[in-house]
């Protein structure tokens, strides 16, 4: 597989981390060396104050991509209009170069429960979530991603593995995926499937971004809380993925006791080694293939 | 798109098992049903998986709600703030996706729940109105800032006879505790769980540079700027003012007026004069 083709037109754009507020010092006052940001929508979906005039100094010295976390794309209540026009407001601002949120239900009957929680996986969900994301894609006139989510549960009444069920809905929806190594990591251990199968298993030319974070192993489960370094094992398979993909904009979470930005960036700084690596040792040209643009931006 | 019935069912099934607040294993019927979605593992029974979303839930809410009402949760205590809160939550479950519309109903819902000293409630029912003003101010839309040179050069008549257009991100309230300055003690760690001692007071609360600012008002000056952000002029407004001040009110107000006028111009609150009366626009800000 060759870089040179980016994946559904989207740019790599190299290893980058989440933007959270306890780092906004070190990067407005020093611009430390970081290839691009994401941040989650939801935060700046305000329109005002504070955290717009934050967002519009990342975007001026950061590629910035957008990922949400309230979308629940896989709700049976209707999507909802005025977060979806928040959204693409937010979007004309920053020209993120996709959008993504998560493969998951957050509320029904006008219930949100602002959590991430897994389908089951049955040729149900798969039409349902594919014609949601059609409209969704349409409408924000952006390429859109789905994140695969880390679960706790599984459902009885699932009929296939949760890599076939993530395949079938990006397939079908004609989007892209946002590959979460640590979540596929997480509901291995949760669930007991072999990890490296997931990777394996999924449509890699439809990966256009990777996350990469830390858990929490509480022994009978793992809980995914973004929480310290990522682990040896997420690494392994974080290379395996890359050696399957190509290059892939790739970015670090961390959000529960958050360090010190030099410690984020050490862990990016780690992602770009072991990316480089495994695509020297599959002969993958690791350039990236499509410099993303500020001009527009803001 | 049509309605997928098993999905549907699921996640009904779900969201309420999600917000009940004790472990679904406690609750053997529940945890049937539970059983009858959720497959569990040999570390994990279904209501215990099921249960690691319920815990989530409380504790993501809850832990939002602190983050937005610290005042209120001053006054109620840990313990106190988690009953409230998790009880808040069964009445007032979030239904949108964004976290700060969660404390929408906190108001209302402290007039009712009877977890709350009597003695307290009022003081607790201002300090949610403040709080919320508070969330609504900190990301509400930009505006831009007034043009003071502008402002400056109007003639004395057209201030007078024209009506002001006030900014958005300005709301006036009245407290009969001065929850303002309760709420920043709060947060600076000064200030005690007794009940303080009642100041009814009137405020502007408002963002400037990014923060979210107070500033309290004398009676004159706040029913004064309450009658101009309705769309009165500023003599109209004196007049429909002096019927109602005292004789020191009114040497206040005589005396303050131009001063009072170029610092709620300078606050950025006053925005422009609309020298064209028709097209006036009132939806400014609103006071209780």
């Amino acid at each position: 597989m060759s870089s040179q083709v980016p994946r559904m037109g989207l740019p790599d754009l190299g290893v980058g981390v989440g933007l959270r507020i306890p780092h906004y010092g070190v990067i407005f006052e020093q611009n430390p060396a970081m290839d691009w940001f994401e941040i989650i929508s939801e935060n700046f979906m305000g329109r005002g104050g504070m955290p717009r005039r934050n967002l519009d100094k990342a975007l001026s010295r950061y590629p910035v991509v957008q990922h949400g976390v309230s979308l629940s794309i896989g709700s049976v209540d209707p999507l909802d209009k005025t977060y979806l026009s928040k959204l693409k407001d937010l979007l004309k601002h920053t020209r993120s170069p996709w959008v993504s949120d998560h493969l998951c239900w957050a509320g029904v009957s006008g219930t949100h429960l602002h959590d991430l929680l897994p389908l089951p996986y049955t040729e149900e969900a798969v039409r349902h979530v594919a014609a949601r994301v059609k409209v969704v894609q349409d409408y924000l006139e952006a390429p859109f991603a789905l994140e695969n989510v880390s679960s706790y549960l599984t459902y009885t009444n699932s009929t296939m593995t949760e890599w076939e069920f993530v395949s079938a809905v990006v397939e079908e929806a004609d989007c892209g995926l946002l590959l979460d190594v640590n979540n596929i990591y997480v509901s291995a251990y949760n669930h007991g499937f072999n990890a490296l199968d997931y990777v394996r298993g999924v449509p890699h030319h439809r990966v256009v971004q990777y996350h990469l974070a830390g858990h929490t192993n509480h022994g009978a489960y793992i809980i995914d809380t973004h929480s310290g370094h990522v682990i040896d094992e997420v690494w392994d398979l974080y290379k395996q993925a890359v050696q399957l993909t190509g290059p892939v904009s790739t970015l670090i979470e961390w959000d529960d006791d958050i360090p010190a930005f030099e410690i984020l960036a050490a862990e990016a700084e780690k992602a770009r080694v072991l990316r480089t690596s495994a695509c020297q040792k599959k002969n993958l040209d690791t350039t990236r293939n499509a410099p993303f643009r500020l001009e527009g931006a803001l | 798109m049509t309605t997928p019935p098993a999905l549907t069912l699921v996640q009904t099934f779900l969201k309420d098992a999600f917000q009940t607040n004790l472990p679904i294993s406690e609750n053997r019927e529940l945890s049937a049903g539970v059983a009858k979605h959720v497959a569990g593992n040999e570390r994990l029974t279904p209501a215990e998986q099921a249960d690691l979303y319920r815990r989530q839930f409380f504790l993501r809410h809850i832990e939002s709600l602190l983050e937005d009402h610290p005042g209120i949760a001053h006054y109620l205590g840990e313990e106190g703030f988690e009953a409230f809160a998790t009880a808040y939550l069964a009445a007032y479950p979030p239904s949108t996706p964004s976290l700060r519309d969660l404390g929408a109903g906190v108001e209302s819902f402290i007039s009712s729940w009877s977890g709350i000293e009597e003695p307290y409630r009022p003081l607790l029912r201002e300090m949610a109105h403040y709080e919320l003003v508070f969330v609504d101010l900190f990301d509400a839309p930009d505006v831009p800032s007034p043009d003071l040179t502008l402002l400056g050069s109007l003639p004395q008549e057209v201030w007078l006879s024209c009506p002001f257009v006030f900014s958005p991100l300005l709301r006036l309230v009245e407290y009969r505790y001065p929850v303002p300055e309760l709420r920043l003690q709060i947060r600076n760690g000064e200030v005690g769980r007794d009940l303080p001692m009642a100041d009814h007071a009137s405020y502007a609360v408002f963002r400037q540079t990014d923060v979210v600012r107070f500033e309290r008002l004398t009676s004159p000056a706040f029913r004064l700027l309450k009658a101009l952000t309705k769309g009165c002029s500023l003599v109209s407004a004196c007049e429909q003012l002096n019927s109602t001040l005292t004789p020191a009110e009114a040497d206040e107000v005589e005396a303050g007026l131009g001063q009072w006028c170029s610092r709620w111009a300078g606050a950025g609150w006053i925005l422009a004069v609309d020298q064209n009366g028709a097209s006036l626009d009132t939806s400014g800000p609103r006071s209780p």
